[in-house]
């Protein structure tokens, strides 16, 4: 072996066994001066890496439901004099060769113990009858029927085949969708594994079912989401249950392509509002309108999501109620609406009981269907109108939100005298 | 789980407390189908090693040394019935296709119908390798072992133990590059 093959297998070693969580303390140090100097080193340690992460993404295999009983239906119970016995039956599955019939020297010393002598002569006995009954019916058959005429003989001589089992080979097996395959060659890839919150979620069923959607992937070809997930607060969020499980959802994975979305995934009350209520937030958030709306990189839509209030509400029941309507999605869509929610006033407002109870009323996002409602959304006074106890209180008012639906009111409501009037707390009142 | 807790399980076991034994097996059934699986490709035939396995552990179980870890003692007798089924095996039969797909996920989503497919490649290209070298690969990516509990399992020295991962990771390696999972 030559001076350089010796030092490329220590080198090997020592790279493997970084790899492996297997260094000692002075291999540490002489480890991080290979890796500085040798490419090499780095290049090997890159390689072990993703095989490691393939082979460990890997789901378990599925156990048959049954076994654990097949198991204690065969596990030995305990004699006297502390010998155990087997309480085998043949179980096998499917059907191949069914292992051998296990009995421990213990268990055929146990039986030969517990066995009568009358019980033993009676089973020798059986087995002389037996046997002799089995003699008599082969002589009987071979006497009648041998020698065979020659004229009725035919046959070949062969040597008798022991069979072989085919080997799989590389024809056996077909690539199926690489597009995994391709993402561990990106340099993302490479981030995403030498990190410990995405290893950590690269340990639950739920990320790795992901990595192979579709959603999830394109989700991975946007820019500003492989630029959040340069971030490690986002990736601690990867490894959320929350945000897992939120994964399985395709709504969700849908929603991820949305750079608000990613934005916002940031803060501790938009993963609570994943964690509790998932369903009505994700459906809101994959209505292709939303999401289109988002696509275009609205930077006053993208900066509600950033917004503490706003994410606050992304907790509130009845905002994510409201957002799972049709009619809150189609507001998302209106530059009225957007403005609205870039105001500070109005944000202010979501976190309003009073302002999200409104919300959750079909009157109040029947009106955010409305022009006029939604042009005086936008204006100032009205949403200073909003930071207004009062008026907050109002719109939890059946009969004042039913008034958003008279052509008459909103035109009034156009109308700054209006606006100011209902500023006047003691009016609204 | 602490020693002293598998001490006191294993003798409990030694008293032929059933109780102990049923707890034992919950603990252990899934890692060690699991080792079968991958050692075997088949789910009947790892299913009844798995059985044999904990059989033989009961039958043995006042032999058990405290000076091993439980877990190494269970797998050791499971890696070798995965070896003889193997040599079985080679002696009677084929292994029939339908029992390969047993033991994964039958969700028909897409995402699961491509790691299905993810896993039968991989668990083809294992099939692929020596047993000495499937068993090191088996024990540490999937049953996450060390050296050390590699070395015990096998009864191997934990240089043979490297010297195996060495030439099993650089055929996998190939293997996986051939069928376009790892980049070249």
């Amino acid at each position: 072996m030559t001076r350089a093959e010796v030092n490329g297998e220590q080198e090997h070693e020592l790279v493997s066994a970084a790899v492996d969580g297997e260094l000692t303390a002075e291999q540490q140090a002489e480890y991080e001066r290979l890796l500085a100097q040798s490419p090499e080193a780095r290049r090997l340690q890159a390689d072990l890496e993703r095989m490691a992460t393939v082979l460990r993404s890997l789901p378990p295999p599925n156990p048959p439901e049954s076994l654990h009983e097949l198991i204690m239906a065969r596990v030995p119970v305990k004699r006297a004099g502390g010998i155990f016995a087997s309480r085998d039956r043949s179980y096998t599955f499917g059907n191949h060769q069914p292992s051998t019939r296990w009995e421990t020297r213990d268990s055929r010393r146990w039986r030969s113990r517990t066995m009568s002598k009358n019980e033993q002569k009676k089973s020798r006995m059986t087995l002389i009858v037996g046997a002799l009954a089995g003699a008599i019916a082969v002589v009987g058959y071979f006497g009648v029927k041998y020698p065979v005429p020659g004229d009725q003989a035919s046959g070949t001589i062969a040597p008798a085949e022991r069979y072989r089992g085919e080997q799989i080979s590389g024809d056996d097996i077909t690539l199926g969708d690489e597009t995994v395959a391709r993402l561990m060659q990106t340099d993302i890839y490479q981030l995403m594994i030498s990190d410990a919150a995405f290893a950590e979620a690269m340990s639950n069923d739920a990320f790795r079912a992901s990595l192979q959607s579709e959603a999830f992937r394109e989700a991975l070809s946007n820019d500003a989401f492989l630029d959040a997930m340069k971030s490690s607060s986002f990736r601690n969020v990867m490894s959320n249950d929350a945000f897992l499980d939120a994964l399985r959802k395709p709504a969700f994975r849908k929603a991820l392509n949305n750079e608000a979305f990613q934005n916002a995934l940031q803060s501790d009350a938009a993963r609570r509002s994943i964690t509790d209520r998932n369903v009505a937030l994700h459906d809101a958030l994959a209505s292709d309108a939303a999401l289109s709306r988002a696509r275009a990189k609205d930077a006053e839509f993208g900066d509600s999501f950033n917004n503490d209030a706003f994410r606050e509400a992304l907790n509130s029941d009845a905002f994510l109620d409201a957002l799972s309507t049709d009619a809150f999605r189609e507001a998302l869509n209106s530059d009225a609406f957007r403005a609205a929610l870039s105001s500070d006033a109005f944000r202010k407002a979501l976190n309003s009981d009073a302002f999200l109870d409104a919300l959750s009323r079909d009157a109040f996002r029947a009106a955010l269907n409305n022009d006029a409602f939604m042009g005086a959304l936008s204006r100032d006074a009205f949403q200073q109108a909003l930071s207004s106890d009062a008026f907050r209180d109002a719109l939890g008012n059946d009969a004042f939100l039913a008034a958003f639906r008279n052509d008459a009111f909103m035109d009034a409501l156009r109308r700054d005298a209006m606006r100011n009037a209902r500023r006047e707390d003691a009016a609204l009142r | 789980m602490d020693k002293d807790r598998e001490v006191a399980l294993v003798r409990r076991c030694q008293e032929g407390d059933r109780q102990a034994m049923d707890s034992l097996v919950r603990l252990f059934e899934r890692p060690v189908f699991s080792a079968a699986y991958r050692m075997l490709g088949n789910a009947d035939e790892a299913a009844d090693v798995s059985q044999t396995a904990f059989v033989k552990f009961f039958e043995n179980v006042r032999r058990f040394d405290p000076n091993y870890r439980l877990f190494s003692w269970i797998y050791r007798i499971a890696v070798n019935e995965a070896l003889d089924q193997l040599r079985r095996r080679r002696r009677f039969e084929p292994l029939t296709e339908s029992a390969e797909s047993d033991a994964l996920d039958d969700d028909s989503s897409q995402q699961a119908v491509a790691t299905s497919q993810l896993c039968r490649e991989v668990q083809g290209i294992l099939m692929h390798l020596h047993e000495d070298h499937r068993a090191v690969i088996v024990l540490h990516y999937f049953s996450a072992c060390s050296y050390h509990q590699i070395s015990e399992i096998l009864e191997v020295p934990e240089k043979t133990v490297k010297s195996r991962l060495f030439s099993a990771r650089r055929q996998m390696k190939n293997l996986l590059e051939q069928h376009g999972i790892l980049s070249s």
